[in-house]
């Protein structure tokens, strides 16, 4: 399974402030369309309200003239499809002089009047009302018969509509009506945009503020990211009081921290077992060696006895050797292993690794050949890498044929650092190559057993290389033998 | 005179008839209460220490005879694998620690050369029979003859020469020669003991350098 990236996977304060700054944005949102939308209902309420009373009134005023000199049959098109072809035929001729004054527009001043005669002229209109309407638009308000409803808007309706308009009917005509809405949209607009404003302000506030709360919210944890971060056998603990911390985090930081001491009570088990592993073994075989020793001492021994008790005196060094060896292992198991890293400079500490080897190598016609790479340093336990060094070692000796060469080499390799040991002997055979480094494992158990290894030596070499965060890798060499390499990363892990 | 505190009482008492064969007075203690009674009581010029002792450890017991000036030099012998560091900040008083199974002669010789470092003067080079040793131009004559011996060769034929008379153990010349204070392996210092005696013996009648099976070796003149 592969990890999905990591856009995909965004951070949890990104995710909390993101998602609650798209909450705050909506509710407002929300809220200002909502509010802008009642204002407007409200305007165009007020507005209808009042052009139908002032209609109303018109009506009414016009109507108690005495209309009756012209044709009486004058129709009031109760329905909206009769007046037309009934007001074609009788047209009543204009009246020369209009039964009323200007004062029938009293108390009408807020809105626009204009009174028609049935055939659409215009015979009164309140001061202006050409300027804004001109009588000649008229038409365009639909079928002039029809009572109804209008709204005057712009040419291209770009800048919105300026009037709603009313028609109606009275005795001697038609009464329209228009109240100028420009005000209103004016006011419309403004408190739109005003919304907009606050609308704006309220998101880069609410972003703010969540940014700041989400990270103040975060705080503890990347305290306990940074903690976590310095964990490590031997430091096995938070330096955090649970108490300090949020409770849901508080409560994650306790059950981290006992985790961790349970950690370090076993490791603690563990180095304890050891030691007394390490007391119980020793004490019987020390013993054992001294008293053999004392014997020997005693000269009262027959060469034979002598003979079977040197041989006891070698097999309880072999027995102790052994036991160093797994305590060692056992030791070094334990990453919190305490490691004395220095410098070292790498042709020097080979041929210090070498020198033990000098007179055996010489006693079996090989020729040892230690090269490295000029001014090669490497950071690593000085005792440690020579006792990995000693194990290879001693295992390309035990294989080189006579005449043969067992090559020590340091090497840049890549962005590592690369010790390696090369014999020209028969090589490891292909099957065993993976179980290497397993305990107790030896390709030839009897010939191993005689030159005094006990199958630990690759698994210690294994587990010093690993304290140093470095790999070993044994493989056939290209022409023949076996090529063993202690790799270790060029930058020391801390 | 030595006081040697140790609970296993096998290991105690070989010890104890080993260093008496050696020429040592001894007195045993098994536990460290008796050992620190003894220790206080009596003047001693080793104390050998059982690191791990029932009822007082050897950290508390060393604190207490420390504390009442005693500044007798101390060989721990431990079964642990090293030292607890916080003895070594206590001070051994020159002395040092051994640990378990170690050979017999290797104790004789930390003793031997504990209590030369107290008095003796620095040596002015040796000689072994016919053979002579020069510390400070680093030369070797055997039998008037100038030997031509490597910087190891030489390093252990010093270590054989200092401690003539005596057996110088495997562990020792491998810890002196290499700073190697693990492997089991024998075949190297054996190695280098063969290749050092096809110089300084072989070509002589007179063999200098002998085997002490399965402890180490010895250099010493066996007139017949």
């Amino acid at each position: 399974m592969s990890r999905s990236p990591s856009w995909l996977r965004p951070k949890l304060s990104t995710q909390l402030a993101l998602g609650s700054v798209a909450v705050v944005i909506t509710v407002i949102w929300l809220a200002s369309f909502f509010l802008n939308d009642s204002l407007a209902r409200l305007f165009q309420h007020e507005g209808n309200h009042e052009l139908q009373r002032v209609s109303n009134l018109m009506v009414s005023r016009l109507n108690d003239y005495d209309w009756t000199a012209d044709p009486p049959d004058e129709p009031e098109p109760p329905d909206p499809d009769e007046p037309r072809p009934a007001k074609k035929a009788p047209l009543p001729p204009p009246a020369p002089s209009l039964p009323f004054g200007r004062e029938v527009l009293e108390g009408t001043e807020h809105v626009f009047v204009r009174i028609l005669d049935p055939e659409g002229k215009p015979l009164l209109e309140s001061e202006g009302f050409g300027k804004l309407l001109p009588a000649a638009n008229l038409p365009n308000l639909g079928r002039i018969g029809e009572p109804g409803w209008w709204q005057w808007c712009e040419a291209d309706g770009a800048r919105g509509c300026h009037f709603i308009i009313n028609r109606a009917i009275f005795n001697g005509g038609w009464v329209l009506t228009a109240w100028d809405i420009r005000y209103e949209n004016r006011l419309l607009k403004k408190s739109q945009n005003l919304l907009w404003l606050t609308w704006g302000l309220a998101t880069l506030l609410t972003a703010g503020f969540v940014a700041v709360a989400v990270r103040r919210q975060l705080a503890p944890l990347k305290l306990l990211e940074a903690q976590a971060a310095a964990i490590r056998p031997g430091a096995l603990a938070l330096d955090l009081d649970p108490d300090d911390l949020p409770r849901d985090l508080g409560s994650l930081a306790e059950n981290l921290k006992q985790a961790l001491a349970r950690l370090e009570e076993a490791f603690s088990r563990l180095t304890t077992l050891n030691a007394d592993v390490a007391h119980e073994l020793r004490t019987p075989l020390h013993g054992m060696r001294l008293q053999v020793e004392g014997l020997l001492r005693d000269g009262d021994a027959s060469p034979a006895q002598s003979e079977t008790l040197e041989g006891v005196l070698e097999t309880l060094d072999h027995l102790a050797a052994t036991l160093d060896q797994m305590l060692f292992l056992a030791r070094s198991e334990d990453p919190s292993m305490a490691l004395h890293v220095e410098p070292l400079e790498v042709a020097a500490l080979l041929k210090t690794a070498a020198s033990p080897f000098e007179s055996l190598a010489e006693e079996r016609s090989v020729s040892l050949d230690v090269r490295s790479a000029g001014n090669l340093e490497l950071a690593a336990d000085e005792k440690l890498v020579r006792r990995a060094l000693h194990n290879l070692l001693a295992n390309a000796l035990n294989h080189a044929p006579e005449g043969s060469t067992v090559t020590l080499e340091g090497l840049l390799e890549a962005d590592q650092i690369v010790l390696q040991v090369r014999d020209e002997g028969e090589g490891i055979p292909e099957d065993f190559l993976p179980k290497l480094g397993q305990r107790f494992s030896r390709p030839d158990v009897s010939r191993s057993r005689a030159s005094g290894g006990a199958g630990l030596g690759l698994a210690i070499v294994k587990n010093i290389l690993r304290l140093h965060g470095g790999t070993l890798a044994i493989t056939r060499a290209p022409e023949k033998g076996t090529l063993a390499k202690l790799c270790f990363p060029r930058r020391p892990q801390a | 005179m030595i006081l040697l505190v140790e609970d296993d009482q096998r290991s105690a008492l070989a010890l104890q008839r080993g260093l008496e064969q050696e020429g040592f007075q001894v007195d045993v203690a098994f536990d460290g209460e008796t050992g620190l009674h003894l220790g206080l009581e009596k003047t001693y010029d080793i104390l050998l220490l059982d690191v791990m002792l029932p009822g007082l450890d050897g950290f508390t017991f060393l604190a207490e005879l420390r504390a009442k000036g005693t500044e007798t030099p101390v060989i721990f012998l431990t079964a642990r694998d090293a030292l607890p560091d916080r003895l070594r900040g206590l001070g051994l008083g020159g002395g040092d620690y051994l640990v378990k199974p170690f050979a017999f002669s290797e104790l004789v010789l930390r003793i031997r050369n504990l209590l030369q470092r107290q008095g003796a003067a620095p040596e002015r080079g040796w000689t072994i029979a016919d053979l002579s040793l020069d510390p400070t131009r680093r030369k070797v004559y055997r039998g008037g003859q100038r030997l031509d011996l490597t910087a190891q060769e030489y390093a252990l034929l010093e270590l054989l020469a200092r401690n003539a008379g005596h057996t110088v153990t495997r562990m020792r010349i491998a810890e002196t020669l290499w700073d190697l204070a693990y492997d089991g392996d024998p075949n190297l210092v054996d190695a280098a003991v063969r290749r050092l005696r096809r110089k300084v013996d072989d070509p002589f009648a007179e063999k200098l350098i002998h085997t002490h099976r399965s402890v180490g070796y010895r250099m010493e003149a066996r007139h017949e």
